[in-house]
């Protein structure tokens, strides 16, 4: 007699395992695409690619990414140096006072936030900008304009993408401190602060310092907060001492103008930036997964 | 009665939530003006003409459904067969390998999605499905054409995207179903299959939890949407082998000329609210699908 449940198991098992196969297929072979053509494009200018500004397009010569690189760490500097330090406070703050009214209205409104379409925090900060524009023009009246597409606003954005995966993570990593710990550090009289930073945060800081460098390479691949806040710039704004209020390029904006572009030069050059993002991207994962372990195993 | 500020901490809190919830009411503030100019028609209809200051963004509604719903779609049968592969068929000792490939796909930043899907993905769906599938379909889909951007490469490769996310939420369900649950429905004499498809079916919040996140993904997606869906204005969104536009990538696409009009701004904002109902929507049931027990 033949075993038609095996059968029918046999077959199952095979197909999902087919299926669950199918979608590593794109990953590795976008992987693949990206070191090749990343390093092809890069080996044509080596090492100017590394610091020279875009090329005319026609010309044959592959330019370089230097300004995006540079507005990359800028934004992201700034956004982690303002959204790490906020978002420390408010989860120390949630995991303190948990029956707070205040905890509760801040988990709802900052989890909302969590996997939220990043395009909608690109937008909100440039209408920010825009309505504070509106009324000091209306209620101060003086002629001053914040500007509305600069390293401010985007880094801005920035930390108010990293701000809610921050804050979820930290306050889950205080709130999974064992009551005993708690107990011994408040039993020896230190105030909720000092507790908080002296002891709690050292405590739990391997978690910690994993969920920051996860959140600094989510923020170093985002493009759409950026359209609308740094807006890109393709040349090197460093220079000029208002550049804080001038908008900015980043390795991701460049990426998304330059392949979009016909010029092959510009193609070519979105590989290499993408390589270099993918690059730094990525390492900071691996570190972040390196010490969350060595966190676990401690 | 407990007072609102317990802690001097609790002002940094008031601060950061003052500030978000300011930030998301300026953002329908600034979407008011399009649609007292324009009203119900802005929803209704499919136009885009800055020139003559008209704006009906149906095109691009339709755009984002479409693009979330076939990509959930693919993603979904995707998504639970790799969360059913990790846990329960792969060995052990591969587990990790599978795991860390999907968290490493998830990490990616979508623009790199974005120019690889532009330059190789459009290219071969347009060869291999679009050109073969549109001799006989074209009335329905569309005739594609080069270099194969269009709304069904946009679904398909937010499908790709979408699935690292998916099956990571699927797959915590399953690990999460208690030994002794699984070590009953094996003593019974259940064959493999039969044990995968009763935890399927015990994880079911899981995966509508995981399914709705990914489809709050595919519609607020940008770039890697906005690179491969062809940015054009398409009435006929629902021809998926044509190039069309998404809420998103309209936005995206439109931003660097937005200022020059009237009421161009203020049209992106209202179309943008969209997206952000259809992502508040799809994160808080999601989310609550998952944390249910």
């Amino acid at each position: 007699m033949i075993d038609l449940r095996g059968l029918k198991s046999k077959v199952m098992v095979a197909a999902i395992s087919i299926l669950a196969i199918l979608p590593f297929i794109p990953i590795v072979h976008l992987f693949f695409t990206v070191v090749v053509n990343g390093i092809y494009a890069i080996s044509q200018n080596f090492p100017g690619f590394f610091y020279m500004e875009r090329s005319i397009p026609g010309s044959g010569v592959i330019g370089g990414v230097g300004p995006y690189i540079i507005g990359t760490a800028i934004l992201v500097s700034i956004a982690t140096l303002i959204g790490v330090p906020l978002s420390i406070l408010i989860a120390i703050y949630a995991s303190e006072f948990i029956q707070s009214r205040l905890t509760n209205v801040g988990d709802v409104i900052i989890t909302t936030l969590f996997e939220f379409p990043t395009i909608i925090i690109g937008l909100m900060t440039f209408a920010l900008i825009s309505v504070l524009n509106d009324m000091i023009r209306i209620y101060l009246l003086i002629d001053v304009e914040l500007p509305k597409f600069s390293v401010l606003s985007g880094s801005i954005a920035l930390t108010i993408v990293m701000l809610p995966f921050l804050y979820v993570q930290i306050k889950e990593s205080l709130r999974s401190i064992p009551i005993s710990i708690r107990e011994a550090a408040y039993s020896l009289g230190l105030s909720r602060i000092k507790a908080n930073f002296y002891i709690f945060l050292v405590y739990a800081r391997g978690s910690i310092v994993t969920s920051i460098l996860i959140a600094i390479s989510k923020i170093m691949g985002e493009t759409a907060p950026l359209l609308f806040t740094a807006f890109g710039s393709d040349f090197y704004t460093i220079s000029d001492p208002g550049f804080l209020f001038k908008p900015i390029g980043s390795l991701t904006l460049a990426i998304y103008n330059l392949g979009l572009s016909p010029y092959e030069e510009w193609i070519a050059t979105a590989w290499g930036a993408a390589f270099i993002l993918l690059l730094m991207v990525l390492s900071l994962y691996i570190i972040a997964r390196y010490i969350a372990r060595g966190a676990y195993l401690r | 009665m407990s007072r609102l500020i317990e802690h001097p901490l609790g002002i940094v809190m008031l601060l950061v939530i003052s500030i978000i919830s300011v930030m998301i009411i300026f953002l329908i503030i600034q979407s008011i003006p399009i649609l007292l100019y324009r009203g119900l028609e802005f929803l209704t209809t499919s136009s885009w003409n800055p020139v003559k200051e008209e704006y009906g963004i149906l095109f691009a509604l339709g755009g984002s459904v479409v693009v979330g719903l076939i990509s959930v779609a693919l993603g979904a049968v995707l998504s639970i067969s790799l969360a059913v592969f990790v846990a329960e068929i792969s060995p052990v000792r591969l587990r990790s390998i599978f795991v860390t490939l999907n968290d490493i796909g998830a990490a990616v930043p979508t623009v790199i999605y974005g120019l690889w899907g532009l330059i190789y993905l459009a290219p071969f769906l347009y060869d291999y499905v679009m050109a073969p599938l549109s001799t006989f379909l074209s009335n329905v889909l569309g005739v594609p054409s080069r270099p194969g951007t269009s709304i069904f490469t946009a679904s398909v490769l937010m499908a790709i995207m979408i699935v690292p996310f998916s099956s990571a939420i699927i797959r915590e369900g399953l690990l999460s179903i208690p030994t002794h649950l699984r070590e009953a429905i094996i003593s019974i004499g259940a064959t493999k299959w039969e044990l995968i498809w009763i935890q399927v079916k015990m994880v079911k919040n899981y995966i509508i939890g995981g399914l709705l996140i990914g489809f709050g993904r595919a519609v607020g997606e940008t770039v890697a949407v906005a690179m491969v869906v062809g940015n054009v204005i398409q009435p006929e969104f629902y021809k998926i082998f044509l190039p069309g536009y998404t809420v998103s990538s309209l936005i995206a696409d439109q931003y660097q000329n937005a200022e020059a009009y009237t009421y161009m701004v203020s049209a992106l904002f209202a179309a943008s609210l969209f997206i952000f109902i259809v992502g508040l929507l799809a994160n808080m049931v999601g989310l609550s699908m998952v944390r249910r027990k």
